[in-house]
């Protein structure tokens, strides 16, 4: 696997982040994706308050409800609300994503940069292990990671932090390489400036903006993983109201009862889909070509 | 000199070095991906020995989970399970499925072939979605359809595909009644798979064979044949597309984990009896001869087709220089 050649051209110098924003939010798109991201965390963060009912109690009585009044998406063959489960939902995946990309980032970028800053056995010894773990497909390592662990949230969340970190690690060390080259990282060293320090002072911050771009290219697909993996049996277990469980939940009724599957699916979707138009804009900022 | 020609590379028997070269590097990489394979099932908490009587339905008491250790071997230092276990499956030889009591190996050599009809009809569909759009897109730039493919591209990174496999099923199964909704058997069957697989690979594709055919068409070369006359559609399809295939092939090797991935949730969704249905199942139900087994083959896949992508390149173009010594 190589990597995307745009990521070369990301420029590893900072900018002023004001500029990143006005230019960030001249695109349309891009702003519509930051206010459903927004809106998302200010649901997941009040959720009992704008569900409206309890996600997990059951109620034979009020069943297969049509959309509409106290159940704005309707009941379940449970007869809980389907936007009550929706909303608590946003609380499962967006802190279990959030998670996971903060420890894939830490280890990712300590790891480039140990492998970048240190070289020689360090860097040998790292890099085999980004081929090793490279040589499997992603999903498939995931999965089985997630499976022998034992299905629950916390293995997928490992699992995946497992699989997640390798590319990062690999695009860091090549940024690094190349920042090493520069005169400044050359000055410091003549200086007599520690390898840690010109690791921590000089490396890390000229780094950043690409692996930003990365990393909100790569939410998408984290958040993907995860409803996959419930959706399979591996992640969240009944009765919680994650997305991809819900949607397992929702098979047998595919016949009579739609709706069940469509509003769960359009959620992951749309939140899937507002992260990559974040990504795409964010990108499309920080990369020079489009300037 | 930069161009140096595909036949000068084959004169020199330069290819023949290169091909095996790579295949000799397969062997480390190959052994690690085994160990972890093997170390895999060691995530897993509680006795191999206990979780393999629970599957048999059989008492577990401590005689019978004893026996059990001893014929499974995990008494055993764990290097010396490693060698055994490597030993057979080089053989082929992966033991019993704790779940079925069937050889492992005989399990998976009836999924290979609707596992390989599914990637094969889902890679097909793709391909006949992507090609037109990608092209058009790129001839087109800035056009409607480009922004159409654009939308199209975001929106296929962005869609489960599992939702979409039920959707799917829901307009064209339930409601249309046009295709059945699971198994095997008919090619009417293989339908919905193949969609789910085509429609969720095929946005990627056409978007990246845009824009390597927009880099395509802004070469020297291309100005040259405008130059001479030439009109579009000799200028895109003797000039242009011929090199495209370079790209196009790096854009296959990037998609194949996607294929990998694709196929286990489409054939979960389609209870389609292939290789990803068994690996769902044998995780689900801790058959770990069987994970093993599946894991590696999964892995060996990848590996090997990632390799033929790279081995593509000195045959493809003659621009690509290969060393003589590493």
């Amino acid at each position: 696997m190589t990597q995307p050649d745009w990521l070369s051209e990301v420029e590893p110098t900072k900018r002023r982040p004001s500029s990143v924003w006005r230019r960030l939010l001249r695109d349309r798109l891009t702003v519509l994706g930051l206010i459903f991201l927004l809106g998302l965390v200010l649901m997941a963060i009040f959720a009992p308050m704008i569900a409206g009912a309890d996600p997990i109690a059951i109620d034979p009585a009020i069943k297969y409800r049509p959309p509409g009044g106290d159940f704005p998406l309707g009941t379940d063959n449970l007869g809980r609300s389907i936007w009550a489960r929706i909303v608590h939902g946003a609380r499962i995946t967006l802190s279990l994503a959030g998670v996971a990309m903060a420890a894939i980032l830490t280890i990712g970028i300590g790891v480039g940069i140990i492998a970048g800053v240190y070289g020689g056995w360090v860097d040998n010894a790292l890099m085999r292990l980004v081929d090793i773990l490279l040589a499997f497909p992603g999903l498939i390592l995931a999965l089985a990671i997630a499976g022998m662990l034992g299905p629950s949230l916390g293995n997928v969340l490992i699992a995946l932090v497992a699989v997640g970190w390798v590319n990062y690690a690999r695009v860091v060390r090549g940024l690094v390489l190349s920042i090493k080259e520069r005169d400044y990282v050359e000055a410091a060293r003549a200086l007599g400036v520690s390898q840690a320090s010109i690791a921590v002072r000089h490396v890390l911050p000229n780094i950043i903006s690409p692996v930003v771009v990365l990393a909100s290219l790569d939410m998408g697909n984290l958040l993907l993983s995860i409803s996959t993996l419930s959706f399979l049996g591996l992640g969240a277990q009944a009765p919680t109201p994650e997305w991809g469980r819900m949607l397992d939940d929702a098979r047998p009724f595919i016949q009579t009862q739609p709706q069940l599957m469509i509003f769960p699916g359009l959620t992951v979707f749309l939140t899937v889909l507002a992260f990559n138009l974040v990504g795409d804009g964010l990108r499309d900022v920080l990369d020079p070509r489009q300037a | 000199m930069l161009a140096r020609s595909f036949a000068s590379n084959c004169r020199e028997g330069l290819i023949a070095t290169y091909v095996l070269r790579r295949l000799l590097q397969l062997i480390p990489v190959m052994l690690t991906v085994s160990v972890l394979t093997f170390g895999l099932i060691r995530l897993a908490p509680g006795d191999p020995a206990q979780v393999a009587l629970r599957n048999q339905g059989a008492m577990l008491t401590a005689e019978a989970i004893a026996q059990m250790r001893a014929q499974m071997g995990l008494n055993d230092p764990l290097p010396a399970q490693y060698a055994r276990w490597l030993g057979r499956a080089l053989r082929f030889d992966f033991g019993l499925s704790v779940r079925t009591g069937q050889p492992v190996s005989e399990a998976i050599a009836g999924r290979l072939l609707p596992t390989a009809q599914l990637a094969a009809a889902g890679l097909l569909i793709a391909i006949a979605i992507a090609f037109p759009l990608g092209i058009l897109a790129a001839v087109r730039q800035h056009s409607w359809i480009d922004h159409l493919s654009r939308l199209l591209a975001l929106a296929g990174a962005s869609i489960p595909s599992f939702w979409l496999g039920l959707l799917l099923i829901y307009y064209f199964a339930v409601v249309l009644d046009w295709f059945p909704a699971m198994g095997r058997g008919t090619p009417q069957h293989l339908a919905l798979p193949a969609l789910t697989l085509g429609l969720g690979l095929a946005p990627t594709f056409a978007r990246l064979l845009r824009a390597s055919l927009i880099e395509v068409l802004h070469e020297d070369y291309i100005r040259t044949a405008w130059a001479k006359g030439a009109n579009e559609s000799r200028v895109i399809y003797r000039h242009a597309l011929r090199n495209v295939l370079l790209p196009v092939v790096t854009v296959f090797g990037l998609t194949i984990a996607h294929l990998l991935g694709g196929v286990v949730v489409v054939e979960t969704i389609f209870a389609w009896p292939g290789v990803g249905q068994l690996t769902v199942d044998a995780i689900l139900t801790r058959d770990f001869p069987t994970v093993q087994a599946v894991v590696l083959l999964l892995s060996i896949v990848f590996v090997l087709a990632n390799l033929a992508v790279d081995l593509c390149y000195p045959l493809l173009d003659p621009r690509v220089r290969l060393q003589a010594k590493n």
